[in-house]
């Protein structure tokens, strides 16, 4: 049962941290959208091939390592009981990675236009 | 489909855990969705997404922590599984795959390439982040599925059966939920993961519908309609999808027939789309002819052989018509025509997208 009141509590700190950066974060995008007319910021590099074509760079090998992490994963719950405590707060770290996104989101359109 | 299948998972929790008839439970849940899908369009829709994302993770993991520590933990409900049954617990299990996972495989990436929920989300992405932000997105949602999918083995491990205890077998997390004891509060926190993920993932559908009928029906019919007209015809299409939902869904079907069948249509779809978007000699012909094929030569042999084969039969007419009829009409697509679309627009210093073609910018600049 403690392993469960420690998830409680710290899913009350990410869930008030979540919450918190995503309400800056939309504003943020509200703004930005006012600013440029509904448009996104990366709209004008849209056209430009390379954009995509960098985003390409490793992309296989990512996707792959993902699918191994994944697979080991489950094989991993299907071996050992004790892993299953593990998968919740996996579940926590979702939270954590989106909090992180909004961290990272340096763009500042509004101070950068 | 998507509302289809959301909609039923709503009825399958709120009926599992608190009895309320379907019909009651559909037109509540409807008409909260249709409201403020009517109002909020793609903003609302990113907003309740994101908001989504921390009522699946966080509350999810909260509850399974509790149900493992009330039943035992987790190395007695593993003990309990492998005693009932090995197999549950063998990866490679043939009659797993045949029954469900192949089918699944193809569907879940059939909904990859075909949902325009999904193709609503890489226009909104900033260009430069969408690769970034599918892998991290596709990674971190991982372990969501694998968190309530364990209530599973604690159902089975609890000799939970199947129609003698809940009557569709996607009940039984719910099912354990409500019936093992744990403090109402957890139930309701439950409730809400699973209702949260069916409202989240309808109003995605619901923004992608509006976009399909304003951009694919609409328009070509009646170019000269008025920005209004076509924003009440977008909003009036979601009225009438949710009155076929309900209707559906009350034909009480089950959870995991109708993901399957789904998934099915859905492979119908994939093939041609890929290569719509990958090679530059598929034709239009090609893929009315791929599609509607294998939907109606595929769907009845779907019937009525067992799975994999129905599935595998729609995926096969879908990919054979979609190259032969193609290599047949000898007609090659120039993609740089979409490129050179997209840059008039800047050049002549309008920052445009071709989401401001659809009815996204007049739903985002609604709010």
């Amino acid at each position: 049962m403690s392993v469960a009141y420690l998830a409680l509590g710290a899913g009350i700190v990410v869930a008030i941290a979540y919450l918190t950066v995503i309400y800056r974060g939309f504003g943020k995008s509200k703004a930005e959208m006012a600013a440029y007319g509904g448009a996104q910021l990366g709209e004008v590099t849209l056209t430009d091939d390379q954009v995509f074509k960098e985003q390409e760079v490793g992309i296989i090998w990512k996707s792959a390592l993902g699918l191994i992490l994944s697979g080991a994963i489950l094989w991993l719950i299907t071996v050992n009981a004790n892993i299953w405590y593990a998968v919740p707060f996996l579940g926590l770290g979702t939270s954590l990675a989106v909090i992180l996104a909004f961290i990272l989101d340096k763009d500042d359109v509004l101070t950068s236009a | 489909m998507s509302i289809l299948l959301n909609a039923l998972g709503a009825v399958i929790v709120l009926n599992t855990i608190y009895g309320i008839q379907p019909l009651a439970i559909l037109l509540v849940a409807l008409v909260i969705i249709t409201i403020y899908s009517y109002f909020g369009g793609l903003w609302t829709s990113a907003i309740t997404g994101t908001i989504n994302t921390l009522l699946l993770s966080v509350p999810a993991a909260i509850v399974l922590l509790f149900v493992l520590a009330k039943v035992g933990g987790p190395e007695a409900i593993f003990s309990k599984v492998q005693a009932t049954n090995p197999q549950f617990f063998n990866l490679a299990r043939g009659e797993t795959a045949l029954n469900f996972g192949i089918v699944t495989a193809l569907g879940l990436l059939a909904v990859a390439i075909a949902d325009q929920a999904l193709w609503q989300k890489v226009w909104a992405i900033k260009p430069d982040r969408l690769a970034r932000t599918f892998l991290w997105a596709g990674a971190w949602f991982y372990p969501i599925p694998i968190t309530v999918g364990l209530l599973g083995f604690v159902g089975i491990a609890l000799g939970i059966t199947v129609p003698d205890q809940i009557a569709d077998p996607a009940a039984i997390g719910p099912f354990v939920i409500s019936h093992i004891g744990l403090p109402v509060a957890l139930v309701v926190l439950f409730m809400l993961v699973i209702l949260n993920a069916s409202f989240s993932a309808t109003d995605g559908a619901f923004a992608a519908l509006t976009s399909v009928v304003a951009v694919d029906i609409v328009r070509p019919l009646w170019p000269d309609l008025s920005e209004r007209t076509l924003f009440l015809i977008t909003r009036l299409s979601i009225v009438i999808a949710s009155i076929i939902v309900g209707v559906i869904v009350l034909l009480g079907l089950q959870f995991v027939d109708l993901l399957l069948f789904m998934f099915a249509v859905q492979i119908a779809f994939a093939i041609p789309i890929t290569l719509a978007i990958f090679w530059s000699r598929f034709t239009g012909t090609a893929f009315v002819l791929a599609s509607t094929l294998a939907l109606l030569i595929g769907l009845p042999i779907r019937l009525n052989a067992p799975e994999p084969w129905g599935t595998l039969a729609i995926f096969g007419i879908s990919l054979v018509v979609s190259v032969v009829v193609s290599l047949i009409q000898k007609q090659e697509f120039d993609f740089r025509t979409l490129r050179d679309r997209g840059r008039t627009s800047v050049k002549s210093g309008v920052v445009e997208s071709i989401a401001k073609e659809t009815v996204v910018e007049p739903a985002l600049q609604s709010d």
